[in-house]
């Protein structure tokens, strides 16, 4: 007599009694996984509290030098990457993989501009700075009265009674910035990985954890920049 | 999946909506000197009451806060963002009892090191305010 033959779905591990409970338990592995970032950036963000506290008029100073219209611009690209984003988890719902994977290209497009238009202030500061323009193969000389605002040897900064505690919010600013973008460009890798996923028809309407959990990660990314942008970009500008 | 929760698309849409207004509204708020309006707002009350020895550490605490104001509306404005992308972009309204005690959890816990951490460098110079 043969046994008894156990249907069940491809995408169910063995371990969960149905897809539901699969997916309860990824979004809340996923969550858990998230509480340690909170808590990873929060220790940047404890940081820039206590200098902020202590050199609140440096902090000022050093924020004027970064630019505002292109943090704002990345701001939304970022924001309307999230709004792709939640759209693109709505479609996998509904199991139209064709918006799907167009939904997952225009969330990728947009984390790229957001690469890109952060890669340009940075390259701004770089080419600025007398000692980091060799990096970039610009002639060394450099017109006189540049400010260098990498953070270093090379660190200059106008008045110079506040260099050195604004030399404090460079660094903060390009750590919690450049920590931030390195977790974009896991994104990006997540989002090419989902997107090879939808194509050869993984994700289903029963199955769509895979893109619920990696919309969480786009989401905790977007949230940390929603914080970065007015503490970095936006601090003392009323009263200059 | 029985737990599912499909929104209609609408919501994503208004949600979108009221982050780009929120970031306008930091962006416009930042260049506006939020000192003044929030000074007169505060010490209001102590027109309107004879004048005690807590009358004068009141206005003392409103000029603190007061000169805080600007960061204080750009925070509030980034928590409220914050908000709305967690319950709704990422589903937490819609989720299990354990997913929200973790978020809620994560949030404390943040809580716990800010409070705790600030609570000292920020009385330090306690003495200065008297």
């Amino acid at each position: 007599m043969p046994e008894a033959v156990h249907h069940h779905h491809p995408a169910l591990a063995h371990h969960f009694d149905d897809l539901g409970q699969q997916s309860e338990a990824a979004t809340l592995g996923m969550w858990v996984f998230l509480a340690t970032e909170v808590l990873f950036f929060g220790g940047l963000f404890l940081c820039y509290a206590v200098y902020r506290g202590w050199y609140p008029d440096a902090f000022a100073l050093g924020s004027h030098e970064l630019d505002v219209t292109l943090g704002t611009i990345n701001t939304a690209v970022l924001i309307t990457s999230s709004l792709t984003m939640a759209l693109a988890v709505h479609a996998a719902q509904l199991g139209q993989r064709r918006l799907l994977i167009i939904l997952l290209l225009a969330t990728m497009a947009l984390g790229a501009t957001f690469l890109g238009i952060k890669s340009i202030e940075y390259y701004h500061k770089f080419a600025e700075c007398p000692a980091t323009r060799v990096y970039l193969h610009l002639p060394a000389d450099n017109e006189a009265g540049h400010a260098c605002h990498v953070p270093g040897p090379g660190f200059t900064f106008e008045p110079v009674e506040h260099a050195r505690h604004a030399q404090i919010f460079f660094s903060l600013y390009f750590l919690m910035t450049g920590l931030h973008a390195l977790h974009m460009v896991i994104g990006l890798g997540i989002m090419t990985w989902m997107l090879w996923w939808s194509r050869r028809g993984t994700i289903t309407p029963e199955y769509y954890s895979p893109i619920e959990v990696s919309g969480l990660y786009w989401h905790f990314v977007d949230i940390v920049w929603i914080f970065l942008f007015p503490l970095l970009y936006l601090i003392g500008r009323h009263g200059h | 999946m029985g737990t599912d929760h499909i929104l209609p698309k609408r919501i994503y849409y208004g949600i979108f909506a009221i982050l780009m207004v929120g970031t306008a509204i930091t962006v416009v708020a930042s260049s506006v000197d939020l000192t003044g309006i929030t000074l007169r707002i505060l010490t209001f009350p102590l027109k309107l009451l004879p004048q005690t020895s807590l009358s004068y550490r009141w206005s003392h605490a409103a000029a603190i806060i007061a000169g805080g104001a600007n960061t204080i509306v750009a925070l509030a404005i980034a928590v409220l963002k914050a908000t709305l992308v967690v319950l709704f972009f990422m589903h937490v309204k819609y989720s299990t009892r354990l997913t929200w005690a973790v978020v809620l959890g994560s949030v404390f816990w943040l809580g716990i090191m800010l409070t705790l951490t600030m609570s000292d460098y920020l009385t330090r110079a306690w003495q200065t305010f008297g």
